[in-house]
């Protein structure tokens, strides 16, 4: 066996592996220092590309050797990002949240923007595309199928969305409840609710599993290594 | 013994006094119906109304002529004290011209009357004293002489006397002699006052004329502060200080004096009725302690002498020469006056002497003074003051001014009437009663025995005094004595009669106590007076006593909780539920994670042995999958068609912890567009992506000859996440302007056609995050145009992603391990998904197994659980 860099690494490797499935016998050192490691490794990797993908390139290079217009335009996002780092300072907390608001606003703008017309939109129509019976002949679909799918996919979609109201009336016997049809509806909807966290659950499954699978095939193909 | 409030002063009295002990104002009773007494119209006094002025001018017609006469020559003597003022006041003494002062000045209004009185001349006097008036005016001539050579002040009347006649007006219709005693208790508070009870026994006095002294506080601080000066006067001749005092003595005394000297005494005395030649000789009495021997007739020295010798030298012989120098008149009276010494109104001087004297009288007189005085008194009104004074210094423990009065008593015992001497002997203030209980002067004379006329029976004594009056009484007294005889009994006298009789201003002076009765008084309209309060005084308010209520007993309700066995049933359970709450709890034993981890480590060994086995064995014992999965197939065709040299943007935005089931689907789709020629443009919004793409490149590129910055091409972090893509999918060549490298990345052969981001022939996005694939998609909806997106996905991220996919907006899909083995299977490519399939699905095996198997337990557990409630219920 040569010793190489990557025999180093995948013994790093292999044993960091181990040390993460030290948790099946409970909380122990050795997990937590896989974790540890795991944690501090990420920030300084994040930090570094931090640096070097995003403020040298795009902040500090260009107000050292960019055009005036340029650096005055970068004014801004150095103040916001130096407001940024004074927040810690107790006295000055409320001076660092201006950046904070800024990036939330822009940020919620963004994602409502988006959510609405990359979201809300397209999904309506899409609901009810099946339905429309010329264009599935058109794409030569059939039909029915089409119509039975857009149904269910209808239902799904309605029954969810009744299942997430809350609105009831006060009967004469002082208890508040739903209607009959709204909460027969939201049963169906909760029917629905499940089946997607049923696949969601074995869509983490399979994550996990094949990440468990990768890492005993790595270790077997370390071990066969030697 | 209960006690009474005085509502004038506030102090307590026995509840057996009618009149109040100290200040004698009447007394609250029971028999009095209603304090609110009425005005002289007949409208009630209310507190804050105003004394009205009342002319007391309206009493004078009642006065007899004689009593006129003598205010009138009064007020002459005054106006001609006027006009000699400066004689006066170096004449007189100091103190008796003060006296004189302060009596003009503190005139009452109810003497005002006086003046309108001196021009009513209209009366008609009776014929036995128009006859003494005829003698009268006949001897003034002969008197005149001598009235002009008398010093100013003898001219004026005695304070005294002024005294006197100002409580004439007010007594109105009393003898002389009892007017002479109520002006001594009205003016002599320094010596005692008599009781307004001893005056109203008597029946002549039909209003309390002492209440209204008591309840203007002004006359008593006056008379307090300044002594009247006719008790002064009384001793003035005792001290020998000039024969002034016997100057004091009214014109019509004078005259009546000088008539009995002028021999006319045997017919005055036939005139004269028996009562009035008692009082007669009584008036005598301070006429001769403040007038001398030698300006007085000669009857009336002589019954003026009889005190002096009697207080000075008791001797027989005194009484001898007295008895030789009277005249006959005057000698059967003093006759009937040893008969009859003391009045009816007596009776009881020793009782109200002794309440007297205990009153704030007492205070201000020495026993000195009292003892000086009662030498120029007469013997047997000596000898009751006294007796008095002695009870007042027995009831209030001090004894101070007993052993004078004692003295006095003894010195006087042999001067007194037979009468008198009769009494028991006065110890203390207090007559021994007798075995009957009475005292002995008040029990039923023996035959034989001569007593006066006030001690016999109530009975005889009316009997008695009804024939003298009916005989020789004038026509004003019969008046008032019938009146007496249709008056009703003594306590209702007092309820009615006195509020009657007093004037406005006096009952309108009475304190607000004294006008709402006690009790609350319906009124005629079923009003009630409120007594107490804010609103006392005030009729028709609603009383705050039992009346107004409910009448019948309020019903009794038990204080006993009533409640039902259910009630109680429920208090118990609720009882045993909160002591369940409160109880503390064994905690069980911590066996169950023991049996966890056992479980856990059964699960971990089977689970670690299902998937070693294949891995290790690299068995392929698992088909791939057969069903037809279209968003694979889709996205397999789209990479089909790219162009060559095409541009395909793959992003790389996922973590390193799910970075296998990624790159193992993401590796048979990087593996297919190597083969088409594509250039490929490394992204990622994640920090740790570029270094995973490098990664997934590095195990492709030499088996497909990829060069950096030649085929692929590395732009490397996009900060700002959704920030960020939006502004890369605006203008990607302004935000990622460089390479990883930092050379510029829109320059390389993979970039050098893009300035877009719908220039891109193709885009794949790999994600384990649903959000971040949701994201790339609604950002760069409008950005792509016509550039397909395909998303390598986690199969977590399957379900959320895939509505997009279904909607059109993902154009090709693949997910998972088993998406990647698919995509394997149309590429006719092995990769690692193909080693891993045995792998995956016996693990898919066994954790389907394991849920069913940890379902059925759990159910077995649930079920267990419940027989064993079941069986200890």
């Amino acid at each position: 066996m040569v010793f190489s860099l990557d025999l180093l690494t995948g013994a790093l490797s292999f044993l960091l592996t181990l040390l993460v499935l030290s948790y099946l016998i409970g909380d122990n050192p050795l997990f937590r220092i896989a974790t540890y490691v795991f944690v501090g490794v990420s920030a300084g990797y994040v930090a570094a590309v931090a640096w070097h993908y995003v403020l040298w390139p795009g902040l500090f290079l260009p107000l050292l050797t960019g055009a005036p217009q340029g650096r005055l335009l970068l004014l801004p996002p150095l103040i916001l990002a130096l407001l940024l780092l004074i927040r810690p300072i107790p006295s000055l907390t409320k001076v660092g949240g201006l950046s904070l608001a800024f990036l939330a606003g822009v940020a919620a703008a963004v994602a409502v923007g988006g959510a609405v017309m990359g979201t809300i939109f397209p999904q309506t129509r899409a609901v009810l595309t099946p339905f429309d019976v010329r264009s599935a002949l058109a794409a030569g679909a059939d039909p029915l199928e089409r119509l039975l799918e857009g149904g269910i996919a209808l239902i799904g979609v309605v029954s969810t969305l009744v299942y997430f109201h809350f609105t009831a009336q006060r009967r004469l016997e002082g208890n508040v409840r739903r209607s009959g049809i709204n909460r027969a509806v939201a049963w169906l909807g909760r029917l629905f609710i499940a089946v997607t966290f049923g696949a969601l659950f074995a869509g983490v499954y399979a994550a996990a599993l094949t990440a468990l699978i990768e890492r005993i095939s790595f270790l077997w193909t370390f071990l066969q290594s030697f | 013994m209960a006690e009474i409030l005085c509502p004038a002063c506030g102090k307590p009295n026995p509840d057996d006094r009618s009149t109040c002990q100290f200040c004698e104002a009447p007394l609250p009773t029971e028999e009095t119906p209603s304090r609110e007494s009425p005005s002289a119209d007949g409208k009630p006094i209310h507190p804050g109304d105003a004394p009205v002025r009342i002319d007391t001018s309206e009493l004078e017609p009642v006065l007899p002529q004689w009593l006129r006469e003598a205010r009138q020559q009064a007020r002459a003597a005054a106006e001609e004290k006027e006009e000699q003022p400066s004689e006066e006041a170096t004449e007189t003494p100091s103190q008796e011209t003060g006296g004189e002062e302060n009596k003009e000045e503190e005139i009452p209004d109810w003497l005002a009357g006086l003046d309108a009185q001196r021009e009513e001349e209209d009366e008609e006097l009776p014929d036995w004293l128009a006859s003494v008036q005829a003698d009268i005016a006949s001897a003034e001539d002969e008197e005149s002489s001598t009235e002009k050579e008398e010093p100013p002040a003898q001219e004026a009347p005695p304070p005294s006397i002024e005294g006197l006649e100002l409580q004439e007006i007010e007594t109105g219709e009393l003898p002389d002699w009892l007017s002479d005693l109520q002006s001594e208790q009205a003016e002599g508070d320094e010596i005692f006052q008599f009781p307004t009870a001893m005056t109203a026994e008597t029946g002549e006095t039909a209003f309390p004329a002492p209440s209204s002294f008591e309840e203007s506080p002004s006359a008593e601080e006056s008379g307090a502060e300044e002594p009247l000066s006719w008790p002064e006067g009384l001793a003035a001749p005792e001290e020998g200080a000039s024969p002034e005092g016997a100057e004091g003595l009214p014109d019509w005394l004078e005259t009546e004096g000088a008539s009995s000297t002028a021999a006319e005494g045997e017919s005055v005395e036939e005139e004269i009725p028996a009562w009035l030649r008692l009082s007669s000789e009584e008036e005598m009495q301070p006429a001769v302690e403040t007038g001398g021997e030698e300006e007085l007739p000669g009857w009336l020295a002589d019954a003026g002498a009889q005190p002096e010798a009697t207080s000075e030298t008791p001797s027989p012989s005194a009484d001898e020469e007295k008895g030789d120098a009277l005249p006959d008149w005057l000698t059967v009276e003093e006759v009937s006056a040893e008969e009859h010494p003391k009045p009816p109104l007596l009776e009881e001087e020793g009782e109200t002497l002794s309440e007297q004297a205990a009153g704030p009288v007492e205070a201000a007189v020495s026993a000195e003074e009292v003892s000086e005085r009662d030498e120029t008194l007469p013997d047997w009104l000596s000898d009751l003051r006294e007796a008095g004074f002695a009870a007042a210094g027995e009831a209030e423990e001090k004894k101070e001014t007993a052993p004078a009065a004692d003295e006095s008593a003894a010195e006087s015992a042999g001067e007194a009437p037979e009468w008198l001497e009769t009494l028991p002997a006065v110890e203390g203030g207090r007559i021994e009663p007798t075995e009957t209980g009475t005292p002995p002067f008040m029990e039923q004379p023996s035959e034989g025995e001569s007593v006066p006329a006030f001690v016999m029976d109530e009975g005889e004594l009316d009997e008695e005094m009804e024939e003298i009056f009916a005989v020789e009484m004038p026509d004003w007294l019969s008046a008032l004595s019938a009146e007496k005889e249709e008056e009703p009994p003594e306590g209702e006298e007092e309820g009615e009669l006195s509020p009657a009789e007093l004037p406005d201003w006096v009952q309108a002076m009475r304190p607000v106590e004294a006008v709402v009765p006690e009790e609350p008084v319906e009124g005629e309209a079923g009003t009630v007076v409120a007594e107490t309060g804010p609103l006392a005084g005030l009729t028709g308010v609603l009383p705050a006593r039992p009346g107004f209520g409910p009448l019948s007993k309020p019903r009794p309700h038990a204080l006993k909780l009533q409640v039902t066995r259910g009630q109680q049933a429920s208090a118990s359970l609720l009882d045993d539920m909160l002591q369940g709450e409160t109880a503390p709890r064994s905690v069980a034993a911590p066996s169950r994670p023991r049996s966890r981890r056992l479980l856990r480590w059964v699960l971990t060994a089977l689970l670690f042995l299902v998937l070693a086995v294949p891995v290790a064995g690299e068995t392929t014992l698992t088909p791939l999958p057969a069903l037809r999965m279209a968003e694979i197939e889709a996205a397999n065709g789209i990479i089909n068609r790219l162009p060559p040299e095409a541009s395909a943007l793959v992003v790389f935005d996922y973590d390193p912890a799910l970075s296998a089931e990624v790159e193992t689907a993401a590796a048979p789709v990087i593996d297919h567009l190597m083969v088409h020629g594509a250039r490929i443009v490394l992204l990622s919004t994640s920090p740790l992506g570029s270094h995973l793409a490098e990664r997934v490149l590095s195990t492709l590129r030499d088996e497909h000859g990829y060069r950096r910055g030649e085929e692929y091409v590395n732009l490397g972090y996009l900060a700002g996440e959704t920030s960020g893509i939006l502004g890369f999918a605006a203008d990607p060549v302004e935000v990622l302007p460089a390479t990883t490298e930092g050379t510029p990345a829109w320059d390389t052969p993979p970039l050098r056609t893009v300035r877009a981001l719908s220039d891109f022939d193709l885009i794949i996005l790999l994600t384990d995050d649903a959000g971040t694939a949701r994201a790339w998609i609604e950002q760069t909806a409008s950005y792509r145009g016509e550039t397909p997106l395909v998303t390598v996905i986690s199969a977590q991220a399957e379900p959320m992603v895939r509505p997009y996919y279904e909607a059109g907006q993902v154009q090709g899909m693949v997910t998972g391990l088993y998406g990647g083995a698919y995509y394997e299977r149309l590429n006719g490519l092995p990769g690692a998904s193909r080693r891993y399939m045995d792998a995956f699905s016996l693990g898919t095996l066994v954790a389907a197994i394991a849920l069913g198997l940890g379902g059925a337990w759990s159910l077995l557990l649930s079920r267990a659980s419940r027989h064993e409630e079941s069986d200890e219920e």
